[in-house]
């Protein structure tokens, strides 16, 4: 058979596997009950090490304690500041600091708090590590809360003194401060008139300035309304502009320039100056294509006189 | 001289082909009248005297155009240089007997390539757009 060989750690694609701790999975967690019992009594011995180091401690802590406090009688108190009993108390921790890396990770994690005990799985060892912990570590507790603040080993804490937050005064309404300041400027001023506020006028824009219209008549536009109504601009919709004035109405941008010629009419290019700024780019520059238009019939026939003329 | 209403169909194909790739951008029309201005001028007398003869009458002269000309001014985006010009027959050059042969433009297969299959698809591309058919081939 072709297949895959089985495993027992299948694992889904797209799913993570949780975290684990593997500390406490190796002491506390496993999957057999042979295994368990041997888990619980390495434990217990841990624990055991534990507290007859913790009992050391305490006894050291209560000479320390004893120490300091004779010490502070003698000298006046200070606020801030570690005494020296949590120095000393520091420094025989370092000294009473298990070598064993083994015996270094159960004190660790017997000097955690008591809420990471109560996480772990296994409940009777749970119950015997409490148990014994809070004995242990309770008279402790309270008698370094007494003093100073728990240390961690030998970190250092940064104290900040704390300071008291400067206190707003109470606010005053908004318009009584208008009209302080109002009768502060009045007093100031030097004209007896009173004080209007400035009033901003609004800028008026110029219109651009439109291409006159060519001479028109109804006939004009009613001939040239099929392409006056393609138109976009509504200004060059309603009749045919001047050809010259709409002209100069380009000089300052563009250039004319002749490009082809064809049978319906000529082609030129509308050329972006040099000298224009940033307003217009190239993509402005267009072709136009002029085509002369017939021009519209007369309505009534023109006589022989006329057409001499 | 063009009636209004053919240059009028023509603006409005300009205006519905604008959107097809291929097909140049138109951008307004404007009817105008009046002589051609003097920028109109001078382009044409460049045009005449140093690219090509014009065919049409010189417009700075009055006897041109009317005052009450009428003209519709197509703008449109640059769509570079046409087609015509491109494969125009080289200039006339009489032989030693007197014989005048003319010469297509030499250009690159790959010029001719890229021209051909623009052309294609652009027109393509207008024939589903505005559903109309084109034939090319005169068989």
């Amino acid at each position: 058979m072709y297949g895959l060989p089985k495993s027992k750690n299948k694992q889904g694609y797209g799913r993570r596997r949780p975290a684990r701790n593997h500390i406490i999975d190796s002491c506390f967690t496993s999957s057999s009950p042979l295994k368990e019992t041997k888990a619980i009594e390495v434990c217990e011995d841990k624990v055991l090490e534990l507290l007859e180091s913790l009992e050391l401690e305490d006894k050291e802590n209560a000479a320390g304690i004893a120490s300091a406090e004779e010490e502070q009688r003698q000298k006046p108190k200070t606020l801030t500041g570690p005494s020296q009993g949590s120095t000393s108390k520091t420094k025989k921790e370092r000294a009473l600091w298990p070598r064993n890396p083994n015996e270094r990770r159960a004190s660790r994690l017997s000097s955690g708090s008591p809420a990471k005990a109560k996480a772990e799985k296994s409940k009777g060892v749970d119950k015997i590590v409490t148990s014994s912990l809070e004995q242990v570590l309770l008279p402790t507790a309270t008698q370094v809360t007494l003093c100073q603040p728990p240390m961690r080993r030998d970190r250092k804490v940064l104290e900040i003194p704390e300071t008291p937050m400067p206190v707003s005064k109470t606010r005053t309404p908004k318009k009584s401060q208008d009209e302080e300041l109002v009768q502060e400027l009045e007093s100031l001023r030097l004209s007896s008139k009173p004080l209007r506020p400035k009033r901003h006028r609004l800028r008026k824009i110029q219109p651009t300035p439109q291409i006159p219209h060519a001479p028109w008549t109804s006939e004009i536009i009613a001939h040239a309304q099929p392409l006056l109504t393609l138109c976009n601009d509504s200004h060059t919709q309603s009749s045919p502009l001047c050809f010259q004035a709409w002209a100069d109405s380009l000089s300052p941008y563009f250039e004319v320039k002749k490009i082809a010629e064809a049978s319906y009419g000529e082609v030129f290019r509308l050329a972006l100056l040099p000298t224009v700024g940033t307003n217009f780019t190239k993509a402005d520059e267009s072709v136009l294509k002029l085509i002369a238009l017939r021009a519209p019939l007369p309505a009534t026939p023109l006589t022989q006189a006329q057409k001499k003329k | 001289m063009n009636a209004v209403e053919h240059v009028a169909s023509e603006v409005r194909l300009l205006k519905r082909m604008s959107p097809v790739p291929g097909f140049t951008n138109f951008r307004d029309v404007k009817v105008v009248q009046g002589r051609l201005p003097k920028q109109f001028c001078a382009a044409w007398r460049y045009y005449h005297q140093n690219i090509k003869a014009s065919v049409f009458p010189d417009p700075s002269r009055k006897a041109a155009y009317d005052e009450t000309q009428l003209w519709a001014v197509v703008e449109m985006q640059d769509a570079g240089t046409d087609l015509e010009s491109s494969l125009e027959l080289e200039p006339a050059e009489e032989d030693e007997n007197g014989y005048v042969e003319q010469q297509w433009l030499t250009i690159s297969v790959w010029a001719g390539w890229d021209i051909f299959w623009h052309v294609a698809c652009a027109v393509a591309k207008g024939e589903g757009w505005a559903e109309f058919e084109v034939s090319f081939c005169p068989c």
